[in-house]
């Protein structure tokens, strides 16, 4: 039986089950909608609150030059309408399998009501849509002869000082303008900023000097297609499936990245980018090319010449002698902590966790120290010590402990113990017991921790680079480093390129390993708990 | 029960507080034998190191007179602590780091995480698997990339991707890097803190068994309820885990914000202490890498790290959850 459930719960989902019922009334629905509209949008004000008025002064108080609360703050501020118009209309979703026409009517009239405190807030406080905005009086376009005065707003500042229509703006001071540059100008300034134009008239140079002053922009137009779009909204999440609202959270979410990884794709195939737009030398649409990718072939890359296939080879070596050193290392850890008693282990876990508090940037001199010491041990030095994979490996695998031994020991302190207690009583050694009933269970666990231990060795550039000499051992990081140095004009888009290339074999690692768990939880765990 | 790989079959039981003690022994070679590997690694290259880097910043080690050799090296006492401590920006940088890692865990490391793990456990399985590989990009791209891509995103007209379309929209351009520096030092990191949280939660919410899920489908749960009382209950150590392990894992990390601002735009506006301690043992500007005073800055991240290890667990009660191993000596 599922816990009873507080007020908000039922009235933040639209759950089926409340549905069976029929909505008693519009005004009990409208009353339910608001609740719901008026409890999302309180979070989101608690948090802007919070952001902007609480911590932002405490992190100034302590010298933190920061933009970021005030920014989240007004984030949180701009979605409340939203959240409001989109709460009220997911609580009249009951309401649409009864009578569509009475869910739509409360999800709208909650969205006017909504949208009318919006606006009534923004007519007392002279923000948003009555907002006054800094202006000269007068209308412009950009002409080949400079910016030209379309009309003149009557009393406005440039009537006074003397503007017409038709003049031409060469000049503000001394600086040429255009018409683009001028409006942005405006846009920022404050009331009383003088403004001197050169311009011409009918042949005539003449200076004007006009001042900003501020206007009410009231436009209707405005008004209407804000209540416009906030209706859309309200019908949106009226009608738009539930099951689709993941992936548009998701979706929206994932737009920065989409635009940055997009923009390094057509990085890559362009000599030169402009936004997303890729561009030639003359910044016209264009310049397509394939020289970014030239280093495929062992051509000379900005004064490096590599053979490719010998640091991604060095790469994989690495990341794959990681990953599988890790997963037996900590798997092994992992079982003894979780399932066996003996002195230190308790202390064991509390210092894993706390040797991931170290710097690894700040350990490199002394364990640097200890390499050279290592390599001086006879015969196993040679593999192990400074300059050599085996200590880079070693080194990495170190660094990747405490995930790998409180990541397991949380995955076998899941699992039932009955299968493994039979295996025991039945005479398995704890070796046998481990490897062929427990192992076999935390397959999400290998798994989980086998992808980062993969990205780590495969991404691995600061160890590889301070504990090797010269370019035997390079990896592919090491090689994008290389060729970001201060000492060759970096060619950021070929940069981009061998970004890209490196990424290619660690996503499709990911997705098989994706499609082997899948695998997984289709068949069912054989024998889990 | 008898332990029947374990002792001479048939053998009677004479003497067995001996033979408990002997077993005992033996249970204990069993998991040191598990353990070794880990031990010794953990010994090679953290205990030694820490011990070494606690004595390297009580000398002068520098570029100018650096040797490996431990005997040869100036012990200056406590000299660098002095230094840091009447270092007028460590105030500044220490409260940065701490804005830092605070905004950094709570929105996006654990906060956006889980909620990124509950989406994509919530839909269709190929497309949470397309939505987690994407969201795994920003940690698989290496840093420089990475940060390269950010840049573009942020930068000034004409090559800024934001500025684009800010021009679309008809809106002023925004210089961001001198603007928000910090907005997006945030975003660029919690973008790839958001992956590790978000694995480790999808595999602990995947692992649930279903049954669990199915009876509270069948009892008529909403899918708030059943984030609330089945799955969130059943989170409590991945969640526990990824707080505290990020939380060290930012006080420590810097890479992405020397390859981003390198402190700046400001003097040390967004300078961490990992960073600190990087530019003064590692790129110090007059070529003198002091690797004695940026042990000190380490050191000190390091009580700041391990006192914040201690207090999550004594508030989060990991001894509780470190507390039973499953099966005692058979």
């Amino acid at each position: 039986m599922v816990t009873p459930v507080t007020t908000t719960d039922a009235v933040v989902t639209s759950a089926p089950n409340t549905t069976t019922a029929a909505p008693s009334s519009i005004l009990s629905g409208i009353w339910r909608g608001l609740r719901t509209a008026v409890l999302i949008s309180a979070v989101l004000f608690a948090g802007a609150i919070l952001f902007g008025w609480v911590i932002q002064p405490a992190l100034e108080s302590v010298g933190v030059e920061e933009d970021f609360t005030a920014m989240f703050s007004s984030l949180l501020l701009g979605l409340l309408p939203v959240a409001f118009y989109v709460g009220g209309s997911i609580a009249a979703r009951d309401f649409r399998k009864h009578s569509l026409s009475t869910a739509l009517l409360i999800a709208w009239l909650i969205t006017v009501l909504g949208y009318g405190l919006l606006t009534g807030y923004q007519y007392v406080s002279e923000s948003g849509i009555f907002r006054q905005a800094p202006t000269l009086g007068f209308t412009m376009r950009q002409t080949e002869a400079g910016v030209e005065v379309v009309s003149v707003e009557p009393g406005g500042s440039a009537e006074e000082a003397g503007l017409q229509p038709g003049d031409i703006i060469l000049a503000l001071r001394r600086d040429s303008v255009t018409a683009d540059d001028l409006q942005t100008r405006i846009a920022q300034a404050s009331a009383d900023d003088a403004y001197r134009f050169r311009i011409t008239r009918g042949g005539e140079e003449l200076q004007l000097t006009t001042r900003i002053y501020l206007v009410s922009q009231l436009d209707t137009a405005a008004l209407v297609r804000g209540l416009i779009a906030a209706l859309i909204v309200a019908s949106l999440a009226l009608f738009v499936p539930a099951s689709w609202m993941p992936h548009i959270l998701v979706i929206v979410a994932l737009l920065p990245l989409a635009a940055g990884y997009l923009w390094l794709i057509i990085a890559t195939f362009s000599a030169r980018t402009q936004g997303l737009l890729p561009v030639d030398a003359n910044g016209n649409f264009g310049g397509l090319t394939l020289s970014n990718w030239s280093f495929l072939s062992g051509a000379n890359s900005g004064g490096f010449t590599v053979n490719i296939l010998t640091v991604t080879l060095n790469s994989f070596l690495i990341a794959a002698t990681m990953t599988v050193a890790s997963l037996a290392i900590c798997s092994l850890t992992g079982y003894a902590l979780s399932r066996m008693a003996f002195p230190g282990r308790r202390g064991f876990l509390s210092m894993t966790l706390v040797l991931h508090g170290f710097p690894a940037v700040t350990l490199f001199i002394p364990i640097f120290l200890v390499l050279i010491n290592l390599g001086k041990i006879p015969v196993v030095g040679q593999f192990l010590g400074y300059n050599t994979a085996g200590g880079i490996a070693l080194v990495m695998i170190a660094f990747e402990l405490p995930l790998g031994v409180w990541l397991m020991k949380g995955f076998f302190d899941t699992i039932s113990w009955d299968m493994e207690r039979s295996a025991l009583i039945d005479g398995a050694s704890r070796w046998r017991t481990f490897r062929e009933i427990i192992l076999p269970q935390i397959r999400p666990g290998l798994l989980a921790l086998g992808i980062f231990s993969f990205i780590g060795g495969w991404n691995a550039y600061l160890i590889p680079a301070t504990y090797t000499v010269g370019t035997g051992l390079a990896t592919l990081p090491v090689y994008i480093r290389q060729l970001t140095g201060e000492l060759n004009p970096v060619n950021w888009n070929q940069v981009a390129a061998v970004g890209i290339f490196q990424l290619i074999p660690i996503f499709i690692f990911f997705i098989f390993a994706q499609e082997y768990l899948l695998n997984i939880y289709a068949s069912g765990t054989k024998g889990s708990a | 029960m008898t332990d029947r790989t374990a002792s001479p079959a048939g053998s009677p039981d004479l003497n067995a507080p001996q033979r408990s003690r002997s077993r005992a022994l033996r249970a204990n070679l069993v998991a040191y034998g598990f353990m070794a590997p880990a031990i010794l690694l953990s010994i090679l290259f953290f205990i030694i190191p820490a011990i070494l880097v606690v004595y390297l910043s009580m000398t002068d080690l520098a570029t100018a007179n650096f040797t490996s050799d431990i005997a040869q090296m100036n012990f200056v006492g406590l000299a660098n602590y002095v230094t840091l401590f009447h270092d007028p920006f460590v105030k500044k940088i220490f409260f940065n780091t701490i804005f830092y890692v605070l905004t950094t865990l709570l929105l996006f490391n654990t906060g956006a995480a889980l909620f990124v793990s509950l989406l994509t456990a919530h839909v269709n399985r190929r497309a949470g698997f397309i939505y987690r590989a994407l969201w795994l990009l920003p940690r698989i791209t290496t840093g420089s990339v990475y940060v390269l891509m950010w840049r573009r995103i942020i930068a000034e007209p004409p090559f800024g991707i934001l500025n684009q379309f800010n021009a679309l929209l008809g809106q002023p351009s925004v210089s961001y890097a001198a603007e928000s520096p910090w907005t997006f030092i945030i975003l660029v990191n919690g973008f790839i803190g958001l992956s590790f949280g978000m694995v480790i939660f999808t595999s602990a919410i995947e692992s649930i068994s279903k049954d669990l899920l199915n009876a509270s489908l069948v009892d008529g749960s909403t899918l708030l309820q059943r984030v609330r009382y089945v799955i969130l209950p059943m989170l409590r150590w991945p969640l526990l885990f990824v707080v505290t392990y990020q939380t060290l894992s930012l006080l420590t990390s810097f890479e992405e914000i020397l390859l981003f601002t390198n402190g700046g735009p400001g003097i040390y506006q967004t300078e961490v202490w990992a960073l600190t301690a990087y530019h003064r043992a590692l790129s110090n500007y007059f070529g003198n890498a002091q690797w004695g005073y940026g042990s000190a800055f380490a050191v000190v991240l390091v009580l700041i790290g391990v006192t914040l290890a201690f207090i999550y667990m004594r508030v989060f009660r990991f001894q509780e959850l470190v507390n039973d191993p499953k099966i005692e000596v058979l």
